[in-house]
């Protein structure tokens, strides 16, 4: 029971980045993804002496959630992720670069389009990298959830992306 | 190969076709950022040096507290309906019965046949208040006030003996010792030993008894009555000895003096009838029929 400083650090090297992905699935906003997942580690500060290191992780996700539901209104979210890659332009033609902006606006307003609970565990997975386990740990549900949760999600951009193309 | 990226976008997008689209597009985003990790880490050591506090809402536990709430409610309204099971004493007095009972005060009412009270046995103690149906008499102990609640009438007193009649046929209060006050339809009446308070049309009537002690003598098996109809003295008989009793109409008019005892029916018969110039038959089945003796 109970964390030191070094491993404070520690905890907020390894979880900071897929915290703030968590909230900005949620809002769309990433100032104020930061802003929340900063008062999560803070409060994680205070609450030191009852932290346990092993169990930590669905306790900063409790607590960014909570902090996301009780001090912030819901906004139609948004969504706006930009690309790991810079795109060759020596390769690629600009009308494949045409039809790969308009894919990304769509399916980026069709994610937009989801529900929180489907879109948070969805992008998880395949932004985060996170198995189906990690995200049931992290959420605090079922892997059958999870599992649920990313059909839906699947489904539903298909139907969107197939019904605006 | 730029052709072949092409063509797959142009394709028609369905099943895995899509999916993968959807996978490849979703692995190269990334989630962008206003500040980096270290400007955000040391701008929380500052506020931890600082000693800062979160000022963010955490909430309420919303559901354990409802469902506190309710299962709470659903324990306190148990309790009130088994408290109110086992508060509320009924005694009853059945036909033919006559009950001697001690109250939690250390109060004794006598009931008389086909009576009853009903009180709270926890509160009685602290606050003296019981229903009465039927007639019964009391003799209270001294202490806060007592207070008798019949259909009729409320009856209170400091510290006495007293008689309460209250059936369909009438209402009497009779007060052997001490001081009663009767309340019905905001009329009050106060009276003291060798005085009674009849009920006549609704208004309440005082009235002092020739002989006090007679009014009460039910306790003991005598029916001692004094110029009452003989309608109200067939209906004593029909509680003391559990018959019915079949009488010709007109008798309500005829008025009978005298006492009974409840031990022997024939007896009784016998002591009301042959005066009155009336016949009696005992039939099988509790039941008495009475006729006019020229009408034989």
């Amino acid at each position: 029971m109970g964390i030191d400083k070094s491993e404070f650090k520690e905890i907020f090297d390894t979880w900071f980045d897929s915290l703030r992905n968590f909230i900005y699935y949620k809002t769309g906003d990433v100032q104020q993804a930061e802003d929340i997942v900063q008062e999560t580690f803070l409060k994680v500060w205070e609450k030191r002496d009852t932290v346990c290191i092993d169990t930590v992780r669905a306790y900063l996700y409790t607590i960014a959630n909570h902090i996301f539901i009780n001090n912030y209104q819901q906004k139609k979210v948004v969504l706006k992720f930009i690309n790991k890659t810079k795109d060759n332009k020596s390769v690629e033609s600009p009308e494949f670069e045409m039809e790969m902006k308009e894919f990304d606006a769509k399916l980026q307003r069709a994610l937009s389009e989801l529900s929180d609970k489907n879109r948070e565990v969805f992008l998880m997975n395949r932004i985060d990298d996170f198995t189906y386990n990690d995200i049931a740990e992290n959420l605090g549900i079922s892997v059958k959830a999870v599992e649920k949760r990313m059909s839906k999600a699947l489904e539903h951009l298909r139907k969107y992306i197939t019904g605006k193309f | 190969m730029e052709n072949n990226i092409h063509n797959k976008l142009h394709r028609d997008y369905f099943g895995e076709n899509l999916d993968t689209e959807i996978y490849n597009r979703l692995s190269n985003y990334k989630v962008p950022e206003s500040r980096h990790k270290k400007e955000i880490f040391d701008n929380l050591l500052q506020k931890i040096e600082l000693g800062q506090k979160s000022t963010m809402k955490m909430p309420t536990n919303y559901r354990p507290f409802i469902f506190s709430i309710a299962a709470s409610l659903v324990v306190l309204m148990g309790l009130y309906f088994l408290f109110n099971l086992f508060d509320q004493q009924k005694i009853v007095a059945g036909v033919g019965k006559q009950i001697q009972y001690q109250l939690p005060d250390g109060s004794v009412v006598y009931l008389n046949a086909c009576s009853e009270i009903k009180f709270s046995k926890f509160s009685f103690v602290k606050n003296r208040q019981l229903k009465l149906v039927g007639e019964a008499f009391f003799d209270v102990r001294k202490g806060s006030k007592f207070l008798i609640e019949t259909p009729k009438a409320k009856v209170q007193i400091l510290g006495t003996t007293l008689n309460v009649f209250s059936r369909d046929e009438g209402f009497k209060v009779t007060c052997h010792t001490g001081r009663v006050q009767v309340t019905s339809n905001s009329q009050t009446e106060i009276i003291i030993p060798g005085e009674s308070v009849e009920m006549n049309n609704n208004q309440l009537e005082k009235t002092t008894e020739k002989n006090i002690e007679k009014t009460s003598t039910w306790r003991t098996g005598i029916f001692y009555f004094d110029n009452k109809s003989l309608m109200t003295i067939f209906d004593e008989v029909e509680r003391q000895f559990d018959v019915s009793i079949e009488a010709p109409a007109g008798l309500e008019n005829r008025f009978f003096t005298g006492s009974f005892s409840n031990k022997n029916l024939i007896e009784t018969l016998d002591i009301v009838c042959i005066p009155m110039d009336l016949n009696y038959e005992i039939r099988p089945g509790h039941k008495v029929i009475i006729t006019h003796k020229n009408d034989r």
